[in-house]
Formats: C-alpha cells, sequence, structure tokens
C-alpha cells in the first residue's frame, strides 16, 4: 500500500488561504499530474505531501499511514525540485549517496543502490562530476537519481522539466514515461504544461485558485472538462466559446448563438430549460472547414507545419479551426464549414459549470 | 564627439584616482622614510627626502625596547596580545554569526524576524552606550581582564555584522536546496555542516576578514575589557606614542604605527580578491 491519500487539505499563509478543503487521492502505482496556472497552488499542495509546507488543517496519508505531522525525512518519499537543487560542492555520486549516508546506510547497500541509478539514468560517467560541469538535461537526471536511491514507493516532482528546452524536455519526457512503468512507483507530478500532463499521467487533477476543478483520466479531462476553466486551460489552440441560447422545437434541442444554429441531437440537454442563456465549447479540430452548413469569413491563417491555425469571423465572434489542409485561404473569404456537435460540450453562463 | 567627451570623462577619472591615491599613499611615504631615518635627520624637517642612511634601527626600538608605560619591551607582547584575542573571537563569531544566519534565514522560528529586527538595531547603537552596563555585567561574573572576557565583548558587538552577512547569504540561496536536504534526511546540524557550511567559503572568508580587522584594529575594548596583562596592540602603541619621558623618537612612533597597522594589510593583501568575490557572491551566483 503505497497510495496517496490527501483530506480535506486547507493551507494558509497569513490569512490567505492558498488551498480550501482539498481532497485528493493518488492511487499506489498511479502517475497523478498536478496541473494549473502559476499561482494556482499546486506546487504547494506537492509541498504539503512532502512536509515541506505547513498544514492549517486537514491530512495526508501515505500508504495508508497519516503523516500530517511528520518531518520530510520520516515520509519515505523521494523529490525532484524545479531547480534541481543538487549539492553544488558534492560529486555526482555524493549527491546521489548523500541521503543514504545522512540515514547510515551500510557501505555496501549505498554502493549498489548509487551503482543501479546511475546505470539506469546513464549516470556512471558522470559519476565523478560537480553538478556545475554538467548540462541541464545530465543535471536533471542526476536531481532523479537522487530521488531513485531512496528506493521509496512514492515520488513527487515538481516541475521538473520546466528549466530545459524543448526538444530535451520531449526526450526526458519519454524517459520519465518508461521510468514510471518500469518502476512501478506511485507518482504526483507538478506541472503548468497541458502537453506533459496529458502524455505522462495516468489522471490529472486540474486545479485554479487553490480548488480542484477536475479529476480524471487525460481522455476526460480534455473530452469531457467539468467546467469552461478546465475547458479552456487544455488544448493548443484553445476551445471556443460561443455565447447563446437552448431552442426547443418538437423535442429537438438547437444552440443558437453568434449567428449558427447547432443542433444538439447528440448532447443530453433535457434538463436545460428553453431559452436558457449556456455557453457551447467546441474544440478546434471539431471544426471542419470546405463544406456544411454554416459560412463564416477567414480572418487568419497560421501555417503549423503539419497542419494551420484558421480563424474565422462568426457574427464577430471569432471561431479557431485546426486542420490539416493545405487550400489557400484568401483573406476575408467566405468558407463554408461544419461543426462536429458529438464532441461540443455546454457550459452554465454564470457558474461556468458543464451541463 | 562622443567619443572626445568619453575621453575626457575617462581623464577627469583618472584624475580623481591619482587624486585619491596620492592622499592615502603620501602619508604611507612619509611614515615609512620617517621611519629609516635617525633622529637627526629626522629634526632636519625634510619630510618627503629619501633616508640618507636609512636603518630598520627604529623598527628593532619599536619591537623590543620602546617603553609603553612602564615596562619598556616594545610591542612584541601587544602583539602576542592582539593575536590571542583576534583568533578566538574570530572563530567564534564567524561560527556564530553563520549559525544564526543560517537559522534566520532558513528555519525562520516564530519571532525570527523580530530577532533579526533587534539585532539590527543593536548595529546602530554606539559601543559606547553599553560601555558601562557591559563592564558592570562582566564584572559581576569575574570576566573584566581576562582573555574570555575580552573575546565574549567582540562577539557579542560582532553579532548583528556577522548574522547579516550570513542571514543575506542564505536567504538568496534557492529554498529547494534546503528542501532537498531535508528529504534527504538531513536534519538541522547535517544540513547547516555538509551542504550549507561547504557552500559559505566566499562568506566565510569576508566575515574572516571583516573580523580579524575589526578586532585587530580595535582600541577603546581592548583598552577597558582585556586589562593591563593582556593590553593587544592598539593599546601598547598609544601607550607608546604617549609616553612622555626622555626624547620623542619619531621615527620609532612611525615604526611602531606601521608594526601595528601591518597585520590587517597583509589580510587585505592575501585575501582581497576571496573578499569581491564574498561581497558579490549573491549577485553573481548561477
Amino acid at each position: 500500500m503505497s497510495g496517496i491519500r490527501i483530506e480535506d487539505l486547507t493551507v494558509s499563509i497569513g490569512a490567505r488561504p492558498i488551498l480550501q478543503a482539498l481532497s485528493l487521492e493518488a492511487h499506489e502505482g498511479e502517475f497523478l499530474v498536478l496541473l494549473g496556472p502559476s499561482g494556482c497552488g499546486k506546487s504547494t499542495l506537492l509541498g504539503a505531501v512532502a512536509g515541506l509546507v505547513p498544514v492549517t488543517s486537514g491530512r495526508v496519508l501515505i500508504g495508508g499511514e497519516d503523516v500530517t505531522d511528520k518531518d520530510p525525512a520520516e515520509r519515505h518519499i523521494g523529490m525532484v525540485f524545479q531547480s534541481y537543487a543538487l549539492y553544488p560542492t558534492m560529486t555526482v555520486e555524493r549527491n546521489l549517496s548523500f541521503g543514504l549516508r545522512v540515514r547510515r546506510t551500510p557501505r555496501a547497500e549505498i554502493e549498489r543502490r548509487v551503482r543501479a541509478a546511475a546505470e539506469l539514468l546513464q549516470l556512471t560517467p558522470l559519476l565523478g562530476r560537480r553538478p556545475a560541469a554538467l548540462s541541464g538535461g545530465q543535471r536533471q537526471r542526476v536531481a532523479i537519481g537522487r530521488a531513485l536511491v531512496r528506493e521509496a514507493r512514492v515520488y513527487l516532482l515538481d516541475e521538473p522539466l520546466s528549466n530545459l528546452d524543448a526538444s530535451l524536455r520531449a526526450t526526458l519526457r519519454r524517459e520519465l514515461k518508461l521510468l514510471h512503468r518500469r518502476l512501478g512507483a506511485t507518482m504526483i507530478y507538478v506541472t503548468h504544461d497541458q502537453v506533459e500532463a496529458l502524455t505522462l499521467a495516468t489522471r490529472i487533477a486540474v486545479l485554479d485558485e487553490g480548488v480542484l476543478q477536475q479529476v480524471g483520466t487525460p481522455d476526460e479531462v480534455y473530452r469531457r472538462p467539468a467546467n469552461r476553466f478546465v475547458a479552456g486551460f487544455l488544448g493548443s489552440p484553445g476551445m471556443n466559446f460561443i455565447d447563446g441560447r437552448i431552442a426547443r422545437r418538437d423535442g429537438c434541442a438547437t444552440f443558437t448563438g453568434a449567428g449558427l444554429e447547432v443542433p444538439l441531437d447528440a448532447l443530453d440537454v433535457t434538463t436545460v430549460p428553453d431559452g436558457c442563456a449556456v455557453t457551447l465549447g467546441i474544440r478546434p479540430e471539431h471544426v471542419a472547414l470546405g463544406s456544411g452548413p454554416y459560412a463564416a469569413a477567414v480572418r487568419l491563417v497560421e501555417p503549423m507545419g503539419a497542419t494551420r491555425i484558421i480563424t474565422l469571423d462568426c457574427d464577430g465572434t471569432p471561431l479557431v479551426s485546426l486542420e490539416p489542409g493545405e487550400r489557400p485561404y484568401a483573406d476575408g473569404e467566405r468558407i463554408p464549414f461544419s461543426l462536429d456537435a458529438r464532441h461540443a460540450s455546454l457550459f452554465d453562463v454564470s457558474t461556468g459549470a458543464r451541463i | 564627439m562622443r567619443r572626445a567627451s568619453a575621453s575626457v570623462g575617462r581623464i577627469v577619472l583618472h584624475a580623481l584616482v591619482v587624486l585619491a591615491a596620492l592622499g592615502v599613499l603620501l602619508p604611507l611615504y612619509v611614515m615609512i622614510v620617517t621611519s629609516l631615518k635617525s633622529m637627526d635627520e629626522i629634526r632636519s624637517g625634510a619630510l618627503f627626502a629619501l633616508p640618507q642612511a636609512p636603518s630598520l634601527a627604529a623598527w628593532k626600538d619599536a619591537w623590543s625596547h620602546a617603553c609603553t608605560g612602564l615596562a619598556c619591551d616594545g610591542l612584541h607582547a601587544g602583539f602576542a596580545n592582539s593575536l590571542w584575542i583576534a583568533v578566538p573571537s574570530t572563530l567564534v563569531a564567524v561560527a556564530l554569526g553563520a549559525l544564526n544566519g543560517y537559522v534566520l534565514a532558513l528555519w525562520r522560528p516564530r519571532g525570527s524576524n523580530l530577532l533579526f529586527g533587534l539585532l539590527m538595531i543593536g548595529a546602530f547603537i554606539p559601543v559606547q552606550v553599553m560601555m558601562y552596563p557591559l563592564v558592570r555585567a562582566l564584572g559581576a561574573v569575574g570576566l573584566v581582564g581576562s582573555l574570555p572576557g575580552i573575546v565574549v565583548v567582540h562577539v557579542i558587538f560582532s553579532m548583528p555584522l556577522m548574522t547579516l552577512l550570513f542571514r543575506n547569504y542564505y536567504a538568496a540561496l534557492p529554498v529547494e536546496l534546503f528542501n532537498a536536504a531535508r528529504i534527504d534526511g538531513a536534519g538541522f546540524w547535517t544540513t547547516w555542516t555538509l551542504v550549507l557550511l561547504p557552500m559559505s567559503a566566499p562568506m566565510l572568508a569576508v566575515a574572516a576578514i571583516m573580523q580579524v580587522t575589526g578586532v585587530w584594529n580595535d582600541y577603546l575594548l581592548g583598552l577597558v575589557f582585556a586589562g593591563h596583562e593582556l593590553a593587544p596592540m592598539t593599546v601598547q602603541l598609544n601607550n607608546l606614542i604617549n609616553t612622555t619621558t626622555g626624547t620623542r623618537n619619531y621615527g620609532v612612533d612611525m615604526a611602531a604605527t606601521l608594526l601595528t597597522s601591518l597585520v590587517p594589510l597583509l589580510v587585505y593583501f592575501a585575501s582581497g580578491r576571496w573578499f569581491v568575490r564574498g561581497i558579490t557572491a549573491g549577485a553573481l551566483r548561477g
């Protein structure tokens, strides 16, 4: 048993609440990603699990044991920090072994674990170097190695890839995913990068302003966002939001707004009253250009290599489409398009909650 | 035009630097040449003239024969006293300052900001104000006129500066480093001795230089708290120059003064590089 349970956790700094009565669970072996904009409290949450941030109320359980009042050292966790936080005066080998030496692990055991971690992370030739003589990617691997030698069942990672350049980030992201599969340990990973969240997570917890917005698999969070915040935070380019109303005719619900009439047969909207103001959310990949019942003028074309981002103007409301086509568009040209309403989401105008 | 005005600026700048250097070096030159002259030559009044027959007699006199009050065996006893006082005062003050800085910057116990504020206020109160109560307090525990007494006094008065230096140095480090050590299981002392102190070399050097020179150059505290037996070099120098028996030998006065300021000078020459590096360490790290 080495899952992590967070129960009713509140963290306040002074009178300012950072996290409010938050409950969340990372099951054993899970890769749980905490995703949110900067300042949403995700790093504070990780710090509270690690024991680095004092908890105002609530409980943290690791492997079923209440560790709320325990020292970070007693929680049997490995942690990787955003700035790597390597000890600058120590060689890679001593960085890796520091936690074991402090705990008076037998010398042979230290040797074995350091060798194993170095082998796994391809650090063996670097063991004699100081952190200053390492590249960013190498430093990051040492930071991961330092957590690994603890042979903890729970690992906490605080934006570990954010200080690396884009190509290295993608490489290390894949390595991390393979590493997680190989270790089978519980991991909590904090990031503001949705690509990292979607590619790595078994489940994503989206946070905003200290409040949990949604917890679910990457697919659930992306396809069925619980509210407008989650819908807008995930996806690039972001989801289109169109304000309008629900109209019922002969038992069929239709969304009208921005000059569009979208039949909603595919969505369950029986609870929504006629004339109710809603926001329709539709992802750019579900706006198909070239044919369909609607038409709008092209405002902007942004080629991205494999795809293009095309911004249309629907009665003043911008509508973004992501499409792989090659047909040239003239500025202001009116083109037909269709919306795949099966993938649309409806949100309450006032609360932003999914309908 | 820009080039011309820039070079005018450089000329003015260099002229100012040369003037400042002269302001420091001329008196030093006079002291050195005077210390190498005989009394007859000094009396002739040619202040800037080079010595006609350079001799180290005045230096020998100052070191081992000149009268400092009743005794007439030169400054060498004061030199030893100053060393005895400066070494422990520096070691204890730097160690305690680093420990204070570590606690105030990283552990931040309840009330640590208040404590730091009070310490800083302490730095702005003139030493003289605290002299009398401190004499009474040390007298009550029998420490006046002893080595532990004068060391304790130096350590007390160094605390604001030493603490400030290390607190700011540690506060500029990424807090994640401290957190990593805590996760790794290092406790209060282990984190300090194994992680932070090895990183503090530049600041340890700065603090030690400031403390050595501060203690060495101190006159008042040494006069009041060290007592007669342990009178530091500065106190003996004052006695030597104020001794009114016999003829006044200006050469000996100059030599004695130079001897007394030798240690801080050597410390600066030997470690100036470290000093600059330590002072700018916070800004240039990374």
